[in-house]
């Protein structure tokens, strides 16, 4: 045997001759049991194939199946923002916790029952008794949604949880495992600041699909995406395909929102509401008059967004929701039964059951508590749209600036059967003013004159201009239908017209209000009012930009300045100073109205407020209505005021407009203009109605309109029109309008009454 | 025999061919089995064939310059290359690199490899030059021990970390030393005794379970083996490379068709025989073991005609070794013994195995170079 290369000179090598023949043998034996080897592995392969191609053809093909099992991958809804970003609605990821029975009793001798219940209730502290029975009730189902909206850190924590108990199990050698329990990916809506801005935003439906009310029903799809889908399907070669579509999230609504007005204007209302004298319902809007863009929308009808249908059961007992249950039950039988006979609130007992009359109830509440007050409510509008009147009178030039009329106290008026006086405040006359001076003073004679120099049909063509009985178009859902709650020009008679010119007898809502003061104070322009100011992607790329929209002319930059002027006046010298704000030129106009029915006097006070007067920024409008006082104390437009100023001065500070001067005492001029102030008793509330015996109740009734719950006119009888700030009625009753804007079914007979 | 023969010298082409073709063939494999989980993790289909790819062809060229080198060089060098091996074994536990649960792995100069694969190779080496300077006293039990100890001390060490490779090592110990030694009856017995343990695993684990003398999860291993299905969690692996088999039937889904590859995490290793039977079929996987069949038979010529004993238990160490290896890994792959993890030669993924499988390949070769032909 050589250990190395042999010489050369060796020359015969043969074959298989280095190894000795033992050694040839047991080589050829090594080979022969690999080669027995590699053909025992080929006959293992041929009897794996043989016995089981077809059955784990089968499992191979449903295991792929299954992971494609249609599963869905959810959007994620958009969120939305203030306009500085701040953000109003977001989503979150949670998890739900999922229990699958039938895999938690697959194992043999349900060795994995145990330790999943035991998982869960040392993990959670879920109920053991509830889940042993659940998961008994459920053994042939693979989907039960055991607890919803489960945290990231909850879940990793469960799932690292479970990974050690097995591994537990396993080391100790025991058979038993936590199984049949997953997680599945869902988004939560969250509301970071609960009731802010809540008729705004509204609230969205768990799954993210249906929003209701505010930003999110109205800009619904926008914030909506599309929800991914993984899922597999067999093509023509039966070969298992599979498709995966991601998801696409929703995009991001930005809003003129801006979140620290909307904040003050809160604030402001639900102090009054709670710590102040309170009303029946008050309402405030913020808007920017260059643009149309809604800073901030509120009333004192505030729900949390993060727990809308939670009914606040001081406000709702059950016998509460009861009563609005079987009082909607009728209207649902209605529907139901289109040619039964109706039946009243005293049957729906025998109809409906218990539990469907009270979320009836809750239906009617809900739907009371998400209402938004600013662009579904019609109301009289009262003093506030005299200078609506004053803007058409003059572009048409009926008056001029100049013009004057006398005002005696009241005008008579009469249809050659009755003859009735419509007061001013001021019972003995303001007499001979001038435009300006009507505004300031409100004077009901004055805008009297001034709509009859108008004449019906222009005075209904500006209405329509200012927009009211329009629909503003703001991108909010359910706004008021005002159509039918002004007259048309061939109806309005000349009772009627004389009552329009001072807001009485037509409705409109905050919003028309607000957004026809803005194209007054800027200059005629009538914007679009939006709450949207941008739509972003998930990147936060803006996609789209909502351009202020003008929508008409309403009238000419000469009518726009004298308006401005005169209102500016109106809170420098008139009726209202109060909404006086040092450093800054401010204007407006006062409203008290009376509300229907007029015999039970109550009243809806307002103030609408502009500043900068030079160069407006924002306009502000408040509305209360029926002040948690008896009769005419109600009518005190102050309450508004205070409301108005305090709004307006924190949104000139976060708008970081600044002061034209820091002079001002406002405390004289308070004073000294006290008395020009329209029917303003000199006590320190301002503006508060006299009582006094000059005061009468008015007599005769009119018709006019109202919305009833579905925004439908209704007619009712009511009181004659009121003034604002001033109740005063005299023994004389008022004429009966010609005609009333498209009434209902209740259309009666015009009643006159006198006492 | 008086004529003077003209001497011509041997080179095994059909080994080194079949070698090139089953590692080209093994890319196409390993590309088809690994794309899915390449594109997931790397973002990249091709990232495994990739560097597959360099590996097969530095590979490649590794094994010819190899089979130039005079395989003579390595007896002289064989206690360096020994005690190289033992440093990076022992120098694994200290800075060893964990990947897939034990430490295996090492960087050295950058490069991440594995120093068991060297080792087996420095362990070959050592064997063979040792059984050829002692080979007159193979037949005493002293020399069997001593010669013996160089294989059994680094696999019960590499055993703490890598069991498989240690089996391996072990295997090639065991074959070379029971070719080399006169001695039957003791090598026949311990063949037997294997295939006992083997045979009655199962049973006497139940009876040590009954009788509480070792804890479950000590021979889980073995449960597991033989009943997969209760132990899914455990052998998710192995079941559903059972499933890949089965469903491949007689003729396979067609190359590239695998449905179980979505499924099994890393099915370029370990299990890519797997992936090969359902997508080539019974027939695909017959005719790979019938290259490797091939292979090993070439490597049993080449042993046997070696110009000299050195070179012939070389290539002995070098056949045992891929035998061992292919029949360990379809072994597991058809859950005919527990499951362990050893690589497929030159289809499975792995740069170390590959290189060092080709090096391997370049000695045969230059084994065979020397093979001086009668003619």
């Amino acid at each position: 045997m050589r250990t190395s290369q042999n010489t050369d000179n060796e020359r015969k090598v043969k074959r298989g001759k280095i190894l000795s023949p033992f050694m040839q043998r047991k080589l050829a034996v090594t080979l022969g049991v690999i080669m027995l080897a590699l053909i025992a592995l080929i006959v293992a392969i041929y009897m794996l194939v043989k016995n089981n191609s077809e059955e784990y053809n089968k499992i191979v093909l449903s295991q792929r199946q299954a992971s494609y099992d249609s599963r869905t991958i959810p959007f994620r809804r958009g969120d939305i923002m203030d306009r500085n970003g701040t953000v109003l609605a977001t989503s979150q990821k949670v998890y739900n916790l999922i229990l699958d029975p039938k895999v938690i009793h697959s194992g043999e001798g349900d060795r994995y029952v145990e330790p999943t219940i035991q998982a869960l209730v040392s993990y959670f502290s879920y109920d053991e008794g509830e889940l042993r029975t659940l998961i008994k009730e459920k053994a042939d189902k693979s989907y039960v949604k055991y607890k919803k909206e489960l945290s990231y850190d909850e879940k990793s924590g469960f799932e690292e949880y479970i990974k050690n108990q097995n591994a537990t199990y396993v080391k100790k050698g025991e058979k038993a495992r936590v199984r049949g329990i997953w997680f599945e990916d869902e988004y939560k809506r969250m509301y970071p600041y609960g009731s802010l801005a809540c008729n705004v935003i509204g609230f969205s439906s768990a799954d993210g699909s249906v929003g209701t009310g505010g930003v999110e029903q109205y800009y619904n799809e926008t914030l909506m995406g599309i929800n991914g889908r993984e899922y597999g399907y067999l093509d023509n070669d039966t070969k298992l395909k599979s498709v995966l579509k991601e998801p696409t999230d929703g995009e991001t609504v930005v809003t003129t929102i801006n979140t620290n007005i909307q904040m003050s204007l809160e604030k402001y209302l639900n102090e009054w509401q709670n710590d102040d004298v309170g009303s029946k319902v008050a309402g405030a809007i913020v808007m920017d008059p260059k643009t149309g863009e809604i800073l901030a929308m509120g009333s004192t009808n505030q729900f949390d967004l993060n727990n809308p249908r939670e009914l606040d059961e001081s406000k709702y007992t059950n016998s509460d929701l009861m009563e609005l249950g079987r009082k909607e039950a009728v209207g649902v039988y209605k529907r139901q039964n289109p040619d039964a006979e109706k039946i009243s609130v005293d049957e729906v007992g025998k109809y409906f059951s218990e539990d469907e009359i009270l979320s009836f109830g809750k239906q009617v509440a809900w739907n009371q508590v998400w209402r938004n007050v600013v662009i579904s409510d019609t109301y009289e509008p009262g003093s506030t749209a005299k200078s609506i009147t004053l803007a058409a009178a003059l572009e048409e030039r009926a008056i001029t600036p100049s013009t004057t009329f006398n005002c005696e106290g009241f005008i008579a008026l009469s249809d050659g059967i009755h003859t009735w006086r419509i007061r001013c405040h001021n019972h003995n006359g303001d007499g001979i003013i001038d435009a300006q001076t009507g505004l300031m003073r409100s004077c009901n004679v004055y805008l009297m004159n001034t709509a009859f120099a108008l004449g019906a049909e222009n005075f209904v063509k500006y209405q329509h201009i200012f927009g009211f009985g329009e629909k503003t178009g703001i991108d909010l859902p359910a706004e008021a239908d005002t159509s039918t709650l002004v007259y048309p020009a061939e109806g309005l008679g000349r009772t009627t017209l004389a009552t329009n010119s001072f807001g009485q007898n037509y409705n409109v809502t905050m919003v028309q209000m607000a957004a026809a003061y803005c194209s007054i104070v800027n200059g005629g322009n009538y914007y679009k009012p939006h709450v949207v100011k941008q739509i972003l992607n998930g990147n936060g790329t803006v996609i789209q930009d909502v351009k202020p929209e003008i929508l008409r002319t309403t009238c000419s930059k000469s009518t726009s300045d004298f308006l401005r002027e005169a209102l500016y006046q109106t809170v420098e010298g008139g009726t209202g100073t109060k909404a006086k704000i040092q450093g800054y030129h401010v204007g407006g106009k006062t409203g008290t109205a009376e509300k229907i029915p007029r015999s039970a006097k109550n009243y809806l006070v307002s103030f609408i407020g502009f500043a900068p007067v030079e160069d407006p920024q924002i306009v502000v409008y408040v509305i209360v209505d029926t002040p948690n006082l008896v009769g005419e104390a109600q009518a005190t437009a102050s309450f508004a005021i205070f409301i108005e100023r305090k709004i307006m001065n924190d949104a000139l500070q976060f708008l970081n407009i600044p002061p034209v001067s820091d002079t001002d005492p406002e405390d004289s001029i308070n004073k000294k203009l006290s008395n020009s102030s329209e029917g303003i008793s000199n006590e320190a509330m301002g503006e508060q109605v006299t009582t006094g015996s000059d005061a009468e109740n008015e007599g005769g009734e009119s018709e006019t309109a109202e919305t009833d719950e579905e925004g439908n006119a209704i007619v009712r009888t009511q009181a004659p029109p009121v003034t604002d700030e001033v109740i005063s009625g005299d023994d004389e009753g008022f004429e009966i309008p010609d005609a009333v804007p498209n009434s209902g079914e209740e259309t009666g007979e015009a009643e006159e009454a006198e006492d | 025999m008086g004529k003077k023969k003209k001497i011509k010298h041997f080179f095994d082409f059909s080994l080194m061919s079949t070698i090139i073709f089953i590692t080209g063939f093994g890319l196409l494999l390993m590309y088809s089995a690994s794309g899915y989980s390449a594109q997931n993790s790397m973002n990249d289909a091709m990232y495994f064939l990739k560097r597959q790819a360099i590996f097969a062809a530095g590979g490649v060229a590794f094994m010819l310059v190899v089979s130039f080198i005079d395989y003579h060089l390595y007896a002289k060098f064989s206690i360096p290359i020994f005690a190289a091996a033992c440093l990076l074994q022992i120098g694994t536990l200290v800075i060893g690199v964990a990947s897939h649960g034990s430490a295996r792995w090492i960087n050295l100069a950058g490069v991440r490899f594995q120093p068991s694969e060297v080792t087996k190779v420095a362990v070959i080496i050592m064997l063979s030059t040792l059984i050829t300077k002692r080979i007159y006293h193979m037949h005493e039990w002293k020399t069997i021990f001593q010669v013996a100890a160089v294989g059994v001390l680094p696999g019960v060490f590499i055993a703490i970390s890598n069991l498989s490779t240690a089996m391996i090592i072990l295997g090639i110990t065991f074959f070379m030393l029971w070719i080399s030694s006169k001695k039957v009856v003791p090598f026949i017995a311990a063949g037997v005794a294997g295939t006992a343990v083997y045979i009655f695993a199962y049973p006497v684990a139940r009876l040590l379970q009954r009788l509480n003398i070792l804890q479950e999860y000590q021979l889980t291993r073995i449960f597991a083996w033989k009943d997969p299905s209760s132990y899914a969690d455990e052998t998710f692996q192995t079941l559903q490379g059972l499933y890949a088999i089965g469903s491949g039937g007689i003729f396979g889904k067609g190359l590239g068709e695998s449905v179980q590859k979505f499924l099994m995490p890393e099915a370029q290793n370990d299990m890519i025989f797997t992936i090969i039977c359902e997508e080539l079929g019974l027939f695909g996987a017959v005719s790979i073991i019938l290259i490797y069949a091939f292979i090993i038979y070439r490597l049993y010529d080449d042993a046997r005609n070696a110009r000299d004993l050195f070179g012939s238990m070389l290539t002995i160490g070098i056949m045992c070794h891929v035998a061992l290896q292919v029949i360990l890994n379809i072994a597991v792959a058809t859950n005919t013994i527990p499951n362990t993890g050893v690589t497929l030669p030159f289809i499975s993924y792995g740069g170390t195995s590959l290189l060092i499988l080709m090096g391997e390949m370049g000695i045969a070769l230059s084994v065979s170079r020397q093979i001086r032909l009668e003619t």
